[in-house]
Formats: structure tokens, sequence, C-alpha cells
């Protein structure tokens, strides 16, 4: 019964996270960095549950933003999946409850979530500068590691990342 | 080994649909405005709640620096505040200096002809001792004031020039015993003639020492100046009848008269040369 409980708090906190996104994000902006509410979600679900929870997250929420922006459907859900999915392979030696490992996590994820979604538009839109809008991106990035390190050390009722996966990673000392 | 394998391709696969779908998409479709239609609707509610929330979050925050701020503003506004005050007084003296410089013009030009040349001249000196007997004015010979001079208002005959010097000069009131003023009660019926003197019992009051034992003069009668003497011109209002009173063996009739002029507060006159 417990897993579906916490998939239930997963979904609670995924919808929360696209309306504060929708609505909070313009109101806590800092000159050209604003918090990507949807992808600290992602980030976090990533650290505490793992990758394939982190994959789903990030699938899902993407969809839902690329949904809302009406246009590149699928950018944002193919670039939040892969970094969800990397971010829960990446920090799963790591203990994901400690700041400076969630917010280096999550502002590797970001960076590559940004990096994902530039290449993608520049094949297939063309033309496109990717390292002057990933540097764009930079602040929004390193603001939304911030409260991803901020949430970190709590529960959050989301389910935790299983022990196997942190061994055979261990031992394997690769991510894929 | 196959079982990775299939998940790879699998990935692959979904990467290849995102890429394919992102293609398709990059300019918005109908359907696709139709799922975000409905999206947008679902969340709308929510969405709405939170900026709602943020926008009263603001307003408090907003409160709260303005609160912050409110000593130093309450300070500013104070000695904004006292600056208008000042302004206002001294707004107000302006205003009433320019009332009677205005109310001295226009004697200037409807009275007498020897008011043509008359000179405004402010009271700068007053003492309490001889409140009623004499005040200074700021014009003296360099102004062309000489003794002997009459002293006017709007309302009245003020009394005569006593005493100069370069800058300034000394009016010797009406009210002083030692003014004497040539008088007539201005009633077309009357035309009593005397002489309008200073009182040193009654101080403010004025006493008319009428020349004719048969004069005729009854309270609130105009008293104006004869001209008789030449000090000061005729027609000026020197006051009016309070009371009449005839002396002890019956001969002598006097009058007791309110100046015109009001005396107890000079502060801008007219020399008439």
């Amino acid at each position: 019964m417990k897993p579906r409980r916490d998939a239930r708090w997963t979904f609670v906190w995924g919808a929360a996270a696209f309306v504060l996104e929708l609505g909070l994000a313009d109101a806590v902006r800092l000159g050209p960095a604003w918090p990507d509410l949807a992808f600290a979600y992602v980030a976090a679900v990533a650290l505490l549950s793992g990758a394939r929870h982190g994959l789903l997250a990030g699938a899902g929420l993407g969809l839902m933003v690329d949904l809302y922006s009406a246009h590149w459907l699928g950018l944002h859900a193919l670039a939040y999946g892969a970094a969800g999915w990397g971010l829960g392979r990446l920090v799963a030696p790591f203990d994901e409850r400690n700041r400076a490992v969630a917010f280096l996590a999550a502002g590797l994820g970001g960076l590559f979530a940004a990096s994902v979604q530039a290449v993608v538009v520049a094949v297939l839109a063309g033309g496109l500068d990717v390292r002057a809008l990933v540097f764009a991106a930079l602040p929004s990035v390193l603001f939304t590691a911030l409260f991803v390190a901020l949430v970190a050390p709590w529960d959050l009722g989301l389910p935790r990342r299983t022990e196997t996966e942190g061994r055979e990673l261990r031992e394997l000392k690769l991510w894929f | 080994m196959a079982g990775r394998s299939g998940r790879i391709w699998l990935a692959l696969a979904l990467v290849a649909l995102a890429l394919v779908l992102a293609a398709a998409t990059a300019k918005p479709r109908e359907a696709v405005l139709v799922a975000r239609g409905l999206l947008v609707a679902a969340s709308a509610p929510f969405t709405g709640a939170v900026r709602e929330a943020t926008d009263w979050l603001a307003g408090v925050v907003d409160t709260l620096v303005a609160l912050r701020d409110l000593p130093a503003r309450n300070r500013a506004l104070e000695s904004e505040l006292a600056a208008m005050r000042r302004l206002a007084i001294e707004a107000e003296e302006l205003r009433q200096e320019n009332e009677a410089l205005r109310a001295l013009l226009r004697l200037r030009e409807s009275g007498p002809p020897e008011f043509r040349a008359g000179l405004a001249a402010r009271v700068v000196g007053r003492s309490p001792d001889r409140w009623y007997d004499e005040v200074t004015v700021d014009r003296g010979a360099d102004d062309g004031v000489a003794r002997g001079m009459a002293v006017v208002t709007p309302e009245g005959l003020v009394g005569r020039v006593v005493q100069v010097t370069a800058r300034e000069a000394v009016v010797l009131l009406l009210t002083n015993p030692d003014s004497g003023v040539g008088a007539l009660v201005q009633r077309e019926t009357s035309r009593a003639e005397g002489v309008v003197l200073g009182q040193a019992a009654s101080r403010g009051l004025l006493t008319m020492q009428f020349f004719s034992p048969d004069a005729d003069a009854v309270p609130g009668d105009v008293v104006i100046t004869s001209g008789l003497g030449g000090t000061f011109p005729r027609g000026i209002a020197v006051g009016y009848v309070v009371s009449v009173a005839r002396g002890e063996e019956g001969l002598a009739l006097t009058a007791q008269i309110e100046p015109a002029a009001d005396l107890d507060r000079l502060e801008w006159v007219m020399i008439v040369p």
C-alpha cells in the first residue's frame, strides 16, 4: 500500500509544481533568472526516487509544459525525461539528501536539459546558437538548483530510491 | 543482455518519437491548441489562486516596507508641513500688506488733490508707554517727508509729522494731548466748527471743542478736517461724535469723538505733503 500512497504524492507534487510554475515563477524572478519549478520537481523526484521515477516525472511534466506552450510538443518531455533519468543515475552513489550534492546534481541536470532543448531546436529549426542559449539559461538553472537544494533533505512523501539501484551502480562504477 | 538491449532500443524509439512529435508541432496545430485549451481551463482556478496569493503577499511585503519607511516619511512630511505653514504665514502677511497698499493707492487716487503726491509708509516703531501719542514710520527726509505733513489712512486722519530724520519720521497722533486739528461737523444742517484735541484722561478718544456755544452736534455725526490752519487738507474724516456735553457754565459745547482711523492697529499710512 505504501508505494501507491507515495505515487500519489508524486502526482500531487507534480501538479503543484506545474501550477506554481504557471502562477508563481514570474513573481519570484530575479533579473534574468527565474526558477523552473517544473524541472525542480523532476530533479527532486530523480534525487529521492531514482532514475526510473525521474524519467517518468520528467517526461510527464515535460509533456504538460509542452502542451501549455502549444508547440514543440515533446521537447520538454524529452529534455526533462532524459535529465531526470540521468540525474537519478548520477546521484545514486552519493547522499541525495546532501544539499551540495543536490545543488550540483540539479545544476548539471538543468544544464543538460537546456542543452538538449537547444540542440533539438537547432537541429529541427536550424541556425540557432546552442552555446548562447545554454548560457542564457544558466542563471535560471542555478536559481532552480537552489530550490532543489532547499527541498533535498525533506522526504516530501516521495517513494525512496531502491537500495539495489545504488549498490548496483557502485559495483559497476558506471552510469549505463 | 537482450533485456538491456531491448530497453536501449525502446529508449531510442521514444527519443525518435519525441523528435518527430516536436518537429511536427514546431508551429501550433489545431489539435494541440484544443488540448492546450483544456489544460489551461483545468489549471486556471489553481494558477489564478496562486497569482492572487502572490499578489496578496506582494501587497503585504509592500506594506511592511512602507511601514519601515514610515518614521522617515513622517519626519519628511512634518518638515514639509512646517515649511508650508511658514509659507502660509508669509503669504497671509503679503496678502494683508497688498490689501493695505491697494487701499492706500485707492485713497491716493480718489481723495483730495493733495493726496496725489501721497507717500505710503510703514509703521516701524510704537512705544507701549506712548501708545496714543506717537508712532515712527519708515519714511524720512530722503523720501521728501517734512515736519507738519498730514498722515492718513483710508479710514481717516492719523496725525501729523513732528520729527524727521533721513530715513524715518515721528508722527504725532490725534490722540496726543498736544495735538489739535481744525474740524467741522460734516452734516449739512450743522457745519459747526471747532478744534479736535487729544485727551490725557480718556486715551483713544478725542474731544471736540466747538467755537460756537450754539453748535449743532449729535451722536453719530461725522467730523472732518476744516482745512483751516493749513496743516491738514480739508475733508479728511477725523472721527464720529459719540456724545455731546455742555460746560458747567452752560456756554462751551464739547463732544467726545471716536477717531475714524483705527489708531490701535496702524501698520500702513500715507503721508500727505
